[in-house]
């Protein structure tokens, strides 16, 4: 039999961080929760562009931050002048509306845990030492297991091999512990972290990515249990409309595609590509010259044809000329139902949308072979300057674009190729031209082709 | 290993002939491992478990009939529908939270995997960009050597980092080799659990436009510093001798590349220039000799970074090439073992953990090749050329079978 210790509400805020594992009691008053979520979510839409746009944990910080201390502040317990209570009920209170707000499908449920997670991170690395470790002991069933000192020095070569600069200075003070290697994941695919027979050891500096990934396994759960509460909730007309309203912010943040079925024929689609956005034209330049294209190079070219309006026939028609090297019984066998798929006529019969930038440039790495991805990222800075070239971009130009890009701003640079080869055609205002933030491929292409249209 | 080799028998394989299906019937009907296999996939319980029977199956007939989500009650209904449908291909999927089978009178969210084996593919095309001596489809002794040493790399992790026990390597039939990991714990792991052990392993990152593909730190972590000893072993002879990737212009002009220094691509560049022929050996000389020459010049400044480009080229052309997708989701499929390749007509057969270097793919023997023996001695089916592999695939079930009546006796106590 497990005994639940978590009592049913949270009525107190002791601690700065929260894990949140119990829902507020408190009267709300309605205008307040959609106020404060809608807030809350400014927060996690900002924390998203800003993971996308910099790498070192710095460098988000100071993205988020303004954001953070409009919407959400929350100050340390040393804090005596800031309302304390007011902001981690908030706090509290917004978190639990959106978890339930997103906890409607699997993808809106992964979208909330994997930002709420970043901003709990960011969080606790603000937290001083004295106040984190009090929050760790007060968190139930949470304990770490320390390596005896005959266990460490045994295996100090490796674990110091494993270990970062500053852990490895201190080493002989350092204590360390271990855990099942799943807990830790993140490290463990990093290479961050030294495996033995299953168990992970760490230095006890780094016991917050433990509480991290902790938090994110409970709210997992957590998100699981709002999914089936959210079904017998349906009755409330008070907060449904609320809810709803909420989930539907994050949806609309994907580009939707302008262009209707049937506009492009096969014959039309090698005309288009001065439209194309460099990922595309890439895919389209080597189709052509290869005769063939690996299967994630397929999805994401041939969504995106979707996109601007290829049909499932004409797109039959593009993949078959294009596959030149193949016979017909091949082509039936293995890439129709393929292509069919895209246009959700097999299998799940899944209408997928085009893939956005964030999806490109964050899932599914280009391995040897591989010709999909986003320029920006996975080129070679020289395949970058080449292709950039060869498209007779001027010396000046293609440095400010890589410029942008050896900082890992994907979506600026391709954002400045865009207004650079549209120059001609963009409308001046003052000494800088305004262009839409390229965040879609196929808005890339939508753009492009309306600038064209308007003259 | 085996006295009939691969030569002595026809291996042009025409899998639409009529009598393709009947040769497979025989095959599964006399000689595939059923009660072995039934173990493995049972978790070797005494009676049949959901393991088994809500397994996903899926099955290839004729030459493009596809059919998923099958599943059966026990053996005896997995080999009634072997026998009866003859597939030509047999892959194994995920156990799910209901019989695959009943997939369609259940709602989505009332059929989910719950466990499935980790599983590794490691497949020659990924290598194309850097073997020399075949392309797509085709192998030889020369490139085999990359798949062995990527099994010795990805088993000594498993082993010694992950813990794991039940490991199974298996030859694909054609080109490559997938791993079987069948402890509770493996088949247990979710699919970032998946995701973490692949990006553990995995060192060759980038596409087709990304020429370096390995940056690794100074300091090698454990497992890189355990595989750079492995890779060390051959590298000499797999990729400089054998290989010869340096020998022609346009396969020293990709290694010219990877560095991006300038004084050391203009020297190099320079020196390999000079001969349109010469051995990679030399060639491999010439580039360390132009290497202490720029690092001398330097006096120390950056040119630590020049070894470390020399040690990342070693891994580009040596570390094993996983192909991700199969073994990060938990239901994507695999081939199961003891499959016949339809293109080669070789049986799946496993590869023995302590025999890598051993194994020959090409000696691997065919379907063809099994029946005729069945038929000179029809009177004992289990002495086929098949037997040593089917011993390595016995061993490995009663590992598990051990484990099981281990944890069976602890309980009990």
């Amino acid at each position: 039999m497990v005994h639940d210790h978590t009592p049913h509400y949270q009525t107190k805020y002791s601690q700065r961080l929260n894990f949140y594992q119990a829902p507020p009691e408190s009267t709300v008053k309605v205008e307040d929760v959609e106020l404060w979520a809608l807030e809350r979510l400014q927060v996690l839409k900002s924390l998203e562009s800003a993971l996308i746009r910099f790498k070192t944990e710095d460098d988000i910080r100071q993205a988020v931050e303004p954001t953070l201390h409009q919407y959400l502040p929350l100050a340390s317990n040393h804090n005596r002048r800031a309302p304390l209570a007011a902001e981690r009920r908030k706090d509290h209170i917004s978190h639990f509306v959106l978890r339930l707000a997103f906890s409607k499908t699997a993808e809106s449920r992964a979208w909330f845990l994997r930002f709420e997670t970043a901003l709990f991170r960011l969080r606790f690395a603000a937290t001083d030492f004295q106040e984190r470790q009090t929050f760790i002991e007060g968190l139930p069933n949470f304990r770490l297991h320390l390596v005896s000192a005959a266990r460490k020095e045994a295996l100090a070569a490796e674990l110091r091999a494993a270990s970062s600069l500053a852990v490895t200075k201190s080493f002989d003070s350092e204590g360390f512990f271990e855990v099942d290697f799943e807990q830790v994941a993140d490290l463990v695919q990093r290479r961050q972290v030294f495996l033995r027979a299953g168990k992970a050891y760490l230095p006890l500096s780094d016991q917050g990515v433990l509480v991290i990934n902790e938090f994110k396994r409970r709210l997992e759960q957590g998100l699981q249990m709002a999914a089936k509460a959210l079904n017998r909730m349906d009755e409330d007309d008070r907060l449904a409309p609320i809810l709803d309203n909420l989930s539907s912010q994050q949806v609309s943040m994907e580009y939707q595609s302008k262009s209707t079925n049937g506009q492009i024929t096969a014959a039309d689609v090698d005309k288009e590509v001065h439209h194309f956005p460099p990922c595309m034209r890439h895919l389209q330049g080597t189709l052509a010259e290869q005769g063939h294209m690996r299967h994630s190079g397929r999805i994401q070219y041939g969504l995106f044809l979707k996109g601007i309006g290829v049909s499932i026939e004409e797109a039959m028609v593009y993949w078959r000329r294009a596959f030149r090297h193949l016979s017909d019984d091949k082509f039936q066998k293995e890439y129709a139902y393929n292509i069919r798929h895209m246009y959700g006529l097999e299998g799940k019969r899944t209408n997928y949308s085009p893939y956005s930038c964030n999806k490109i440039i964050t899932s599914n790495h280009p391995g040897p072979g591989d010709n999909h991805g986003c320029p920006f990222r996975h080129f070679s800075k020289e395949q970058l300057v080449t292709s950039l070239q060869q498209q007779k971009l001027g010396e000046e130009d293609v440095g400010s674009i890589t410029e942008l890009s050896d900082q890992g701003h994907c979506q600026l640079a391709c954002t400045r190729h865009f207004e650079i080869t549209h120059r001609a055609r963009l409308p001046t205002t003052g000494a800088s031209i305004a262009v839409e933030r390229i965040i879609h491929p196929n808005q890339y292409y939508d753009q492009s082709v309306a600038l064209v249209t308007k003259e | 290993m085996s006295l009939v080799t691969a030569m002595d028998v026809d291996t042009s394989i025409d899998v639409r002939s009529p009598e393709y299906p009947v040769l497979l019937r025989s095959f599964y009907d006399k000689i595939f491992p059923f009660t072995a296999y039934y173990d493995w996939l049972n978790g070797c319980q005494p009676t049949p478990t959901k393991l088994f029977q809500n397994r996903e199956f899926s099955f290839t007939i004729g030459n493009d009939i596809y059919i998923r989500y099958q599943s059966f009650k026990d053996a005896d209904a997995l080999k009634a529908e072997f026998l009866r449908l003859c597939p030509g291909k047999i892959d194994i999927g995920a156990v799910y939270t209901t019989r695959p089978r009943d997939k369609k009178s259940v709602l989505p969210s009332a059929f989910q995997p719950t466990e499935k084996e980790l599983v590794f593919d490691i497949d020659m095309t990924d290598y194309d960009e850097i073997r020399t001596c075949c392309q797509g489809g085709d192998i030889c002794a020369r490139c085999w050597k990359f798949m062995v040493v990527a099994m010795k790399i990805v088993h000594a992790a498993l082993v010694e980092d992950f813990g794991f026990r039940h490991i199974m390597w298996v030859y694909s039939g054609r080109r490559g080799v997938h791993c079987w990991v069948s402890d509770e714990r493996a088949r247990r792991l979710t699919n970032e659990g998946r995701r973490a052990v692949v990006g553990y392993l995995e060192v060759i990152r980038g596409g087709a436009s990304q020429e370096r593909k390995v940056h690794l730190p100074a300091q090698l972590h454990p497992h890189l510093a355990r595989s750079f000893g492995i890779i060390k072993e051959y590298f000499s002879e797999l990729i400089l001798i054998e290989q010869d990737v340096l020998r022609r212009s346009d396969g020293w002009a990709k290694v010219l590349k990877l560095f991006s220094d300038e004084d050391v691509r203009r020297e190099l560049r320079a020196a390999w220039a000079e001969d349109d022929e010469q051995a990679s050996l030399d060639r491999w000389d010439t580039l360390d000799s132009v290497l202490a020459k720029v690092a001398n010049q330097r006096k120390n400044k950056k040119s630590g970074n020049l070894a470390l480009t020399k040690r990342d080229i070693v891994f580009q052309y040596t570390y094993p090439r996983l192909d991700d997708k199969v073994s990060t989701a938990m239901n994507h499929l695999l081939k199961s073992p003891f499959c016949v390749h339809p293109k080669t007509g070789r049986v799946c057969v496993p590869i023995a953990s302590d025999q890598f270097d051993e194994f020959d793919p090409l000696a691997v023997p065919t379907v063809h090749q099994l029946l005729a023996e069945l038929q000179a001695n029809p009177q004992q089916p289990g002495q086929t050329s098949l037997r040593p592999y089917l011993k390595i695939f016995q061993d490995f079930v009663a590992g598990i079978r051990r484990d099981q009546r281990t944890i069976k006796e602890g309980a009990q106590r």
